[in-house]
């Protein structure tokens, strides 16, 4: 094919996306019209990806964000010599080096039943800070995100029995650190069997203290719930891949989808199933006790 | 719109007005080129925020150098979506093609829609990566070919052939799955 006839088709491609149809194309360019007309015709279908669009409850919620986060100005880093620290990392260490020097702890102990919203909550957050980043291994670091993890997770099941609004943010963190130590987990080959089953357990706990959240929430304030709920549960189907020898789930088996489609991401609806002898599917990520 | 120094120039002072404005302009588009490449209604919305907040983060260094703010937005996106496949590739949950469509139609046309989207994206599916970029930029974002080429770092010729390399490859795909043609008649 020529120089020429890829500019041609490309001159085309160019009309159909802004609505021209083939026929008038291939007015322009009678002479390649039979060469043109496949990929034309093939242009126009590829062109069918344009219906795909942004919910329009997310596109305004994600604009406000933004807008706010433009309004808020630009995030500060303060200098302390070459450290070039960010300032929520300066404030965590001069809060906890504080602590240790003038309070003696009593102020660090009492924020550890805090909540979101209390006032010793950033305290309690800023010794966590503090404590990653003085956690090295990848044992304990995957052990350190296990641990908060679990404690998203108690304070978001407080603030539901008191009753008190739940922070996205607080979810989003439990999802987070829950998925950076089965990031973790998934690199490291030894020794990690009892940390595997424990965030086994806790994906599971996860998944059940959000649906029962959800439950207590509005129908219109669920949507964004959903979702999150949805990361947990990829969340839980990745720690129990983690290891297929986990007490219980030994003929649970993650099914590779073969669907042709499938690297487009044309995946199934659900993805574990039980060994194909036993013909159990599960779909939705869903993965219910175990059978006989 | 302003001319795109201008424009590059606000966004730096972080105008609001020029903000909202890139956003209007580019979110469908870049919601549209992650929506295909992750599969996941979801992480499509995560990482579409994420373009735009990492931009709004790096806006202070943006100098101008005549590279369109397109590119400067989609090569972004394209990291995201690297970084996305590079931590968990265990994400895709739902077939694309049943939340990605209009939601506003009837259930025929929905139907109709989906069947063929699904036709499309199976034959996407089956063109090289280059040819897939090529065609996500190209009809999923409704970027130019000069854009295309400036994201892929290539010439516009090149785009132009792997342009129409991809779109012979989709119609041969495009036969095999829909013998009769119906899907690509529809839209033509």
């Amino acid at each position: 094919m020529d120089r020429q006839l890829h500019d041609i088709l490309d001159a085309c491609v160019e009309r159909i996306l802004r609505g021209d149809s083939i026929e008038d194309c291939l007015k322009t360019y009678p002479e390649q019209a039979s060469e043109l007309e496949p990929a034309l015709r093939a242009a126009v279908s590829a062109a069918g990806v344009r219906t795909i669009r942004p919910r329009d409850e997310f596109h305004r919620a994600a604009r406000a964000r933004l807008l706010s986060s433009v309004e808020a100005g630009p995030a500060r880093r303060w200098g302390l010599g070459g450290l070039g620290m960010r300032r929520g990392w300066v404030v965590a260490v001069a809060v906890v080096m504080a602590l240790l020097l003038v309070g003696g702890g009593t102020v660090s102990a009492a924020s550890v039943n805090s909540l979101p919203g209390d006032l010793l909550y950033p305290v309690k957050t800023a010794g966590e800070k503090v404590e990653s980043f003085f956690t090295f291994g990848r044992e304990n670091k995957a052990s350190f995100h296990v641990r908060i993890a679990e404690r998203r997770l108690r304070e978001i099941e407080q603030m539901a029995e008191r009753h008190r609004t739940v922070p996205a943010s607080v979810i989003r963190a439990m999802n987070t650190e829950t998925g950076r130590a089965i990031d973790i987990l998934t690199q490291s080959e030894a020794s990690r069997k009892d940390l595997v089953s424990k965030v086994v357990n806790l994906t599971a706990e996860q998944k059940s203290a959000l649906r029962r959240l959800i439950e207590s929430y509005p129908v219109e304030a669920r949507i964004r719930l959903m979702e999150t709920l949805q990361r947990s549960e990829v969340l839980h189907i990745r720690a129990l891949e983690l290891d297929t020898a986990v007490p219980g789930l030994e003929r649970l088996k993650i099914v590779p989808w073969t669907h042709s489609g499938a690297s487009a991401g044309l995946a199934p609806a659900g993805g574990i199933s039980r060994s194909p002898a036993r013909g159990v599917r599960i779909g939705r990520g869903e993965v219910s006790p175990g059978g006989p | 719109m302003p001319s795109e120094q201008a424009l590059a120039k606000r966004l730096r002072k972080r105008d609001p007005e020029a903000w909202a404005g890139l956003y209007e302009e580019y979110m469908p588009k870049i919601y549209r080129y992650i929506a295909l490449k992750v599969s996941n209604r979801h992480d499509a919305e995560d990482l579409t925020e994420q373009v735009f907040l990492k931009a709004l983060e790096s806006s202070g260094r943006f100098g101008w150098t005549g590279a369109p703010i397109a590119s400067w937005l989609f090569r972004i996106a394209r990291n995201q979506v690297i970084d996305f496949w590079r931590t968990d590739k265990t994400k895709r949950l739902t077939p694309l093609h049943e939340w990605l469509v209009d939601h506003e139609m009837g259930p025929e046309a929905v139907a109709e829609l989906n069947a063929d989207m699904r036709l499309i994206l199976e034959a996407m599916a089956g063109l090289t990566r280059a040819q897939r970029d090529v065609i996500e930029l190209r009809f999923g974002a409704g970027l130019t070919t000069a854009e295309v080429a400036r994201i892929l770092g290539k010439s516009q010729g090149a785009v132009k052939v792997m342009q129409h390399a991809a779109l012979a490859a989709l119609r041969q795909k495009l036969e095999g799955r829909c013998e009769d043609g119906q899907a690509i008649a529809r839209h033509t």
